[in-house]
């Protein structure tokens, strides 16, 4: 009887969990894009902190990174980790730029296939300029306090990489506040987005490798 | 002539000792002894690196993660510091599985040579069939198909400090473990390869 009860509240509090997240129709998808396409619009610029955690399921525990985050529109962006060791790149000028604890390196872009798309990909992200993409299918949702966007891949450099990805949205900033990558495998990658501040300058230096 | 013949081939015996346990004295192996490697024995540590792997001069540093999942299996994941897994491959006793492989590692020589670094970073116990000493190290030899593993440990501390891979004419690769921790967590870890240039140098994260 208690094993019962036990599975039927379990049961319950799944249904109710899937309740709290709706599909949006047509009509609302519509309007949620336009709006997340006018706030990218604006954005020129934005910084934030974040918390990434790689979850593999074998392991005890996710892997946790964090670090800031710069963005300057169109597609510069700069992420610095601070932990658990400093390191950052650049995605400036069709290259990318690595600094490995002092260790300086560079990537050609256009040389690099997967790395452009994870390039275009992350930027993209970020400003949330992806929802007019015709490279993935994608299907929108809301939830109390978010907007989410579930984006699959259709580019066959990407699906090898990774099965979806799920970006969440402040509902009233209709800026990007997480972005979950999911590979194959279904190991993800979370990044969740805080104090973020939009057009305040990013000096120069900032971008220098 | 026969003599002749006959120092050749003790000279030949002889420079098989030659490269990696010279000037060690040999002892008798009994059948109890095995050669032990506790750094990754630990079903409940995530063993968490940051790895740095030179090879032919160019530089890929990421994040290497190492668990035993199960009582003969550890499972072996590199990412990069975004997430995006470069390999993730299982070692299970001698026999291993690719569960996935970023095209640019996708090579026969280059996994060929991973799995078997992995296999002596990871291999737990098994016979030993030479023993050696001198005023530093105890070492044991196990052999490994065309390959001898000796491991040193330090007589100081009884703890392994390096094992050295090396086939009868030359010595292949070295793994050293340093800064070892009371739970025995070695917290640097490096590879190095003889005759080829490929180094990888693991610090551990957590």
């Amino acid at each position: 009887m208690l094993r019962f009860l036990l599975s039927a509240i379990f049961f319950i509090s799944i249904s109710w969990v899937k309740a709290q997240e709706t599909e949006l129709n047509k009509t609302e998808a519509i309007s949620f894009v336009n709006a997340v396409s006018a706030s990218a619009k604006k954005s020129k610029t934005i910084v934030n902190t974040f918390t990434q955690l790689k979850h593999i399921d074998f392991l005890s525990n996710d892997i946790e990174s964090n670090g800031d985050l710069y963005f300057k529109s169109p597609n510069i962006i700069k992420w610095s980790y601070l932990k658990p060791y400093e390191y950052s790149v650049i995605f400036k000028d069709k290259k990318l730029y690595i600094n490995d604890a002092g260790k300086k390196s560079d990537i050609n872009l256009a040389s690099n296939k997967v790395f452009k798309k994870l390039n275009d990909l992350i930027a993209k992200s970020v400003s949330g300029d992806m929802l007019n993409e015709s490279q993935f299918a994608m299907r929108f949702y809301k939830n109390k306090r978010v907007y989410i966007a579930k984006l699959s891949p259709k580019d066959q450099t990407l699906k090898n990489m990774f099965k979806e990805i799920v970006l969440g949205f402040q509902s009233k900033s209709y800026l990007v506040s997480s972005v979950k990558l999911i590979e194959p495998s279904g190991d993800y990658t979370l990044i969740k987005f805080k104090n973020t501040s939009v057009n305040k300058p990013i000096p120069d230096a900032v971008f220098v490798h | 002539m026969r003599y002749l013949y006959i120092s050749i081939l003790l000279l030949s015996v002889y420079s098989c000792k030659v490269t990696t346990v010279k000037d060690y004295i040999e002892s008798d192996v009994k059948e109890s002894d095995v050669f032990e490697n506790l750094y990754f024995a630990s079903a409940t540590i995530d063993y968490v690196y940051k790895a740095d792997i030179r090879v032919y001069g160019n530089e890929f540093s990421g994040i290497l993660i190492i668990k035993k999942v199960s009582e003969d299996k550890h499972r072996i994941v590199f990412t990069s510091q975004f997430g995006s897994t470069f390999f993730d491959i299982e070692l299970q006793n001698d026999s291993f599985k690719i569960n996935s492989v970023v095209e640019q590692l996708n090579r026969k020589i280059i996994l060929n040579t991973l799995i078997r670094d992995f296999s002596v970073v990871v291999d737990e116990k098994g016979p030993v069939i030479g023993k050696y000493y001198n005023d530093s190290y105890n070492v044991l030899k196990n052999r490994k198909g065309k390959r001898s593993n000796y491991y040193f440990y330090k007589l100081s501390d009884k703890r392994l400090d390096k094992i050295v891979q090396a086939t009868k004419m030359k010595e292949k690769v070295i793994v050293s473990f340093n800064k070892v921790s009371d739970d025995q967590v070695a917290k640097n870890i490096k590879i190095d390869h003889k005759n080829i240039k490929l180094n990888i140098e693991l610090n551990f994260l957590k």
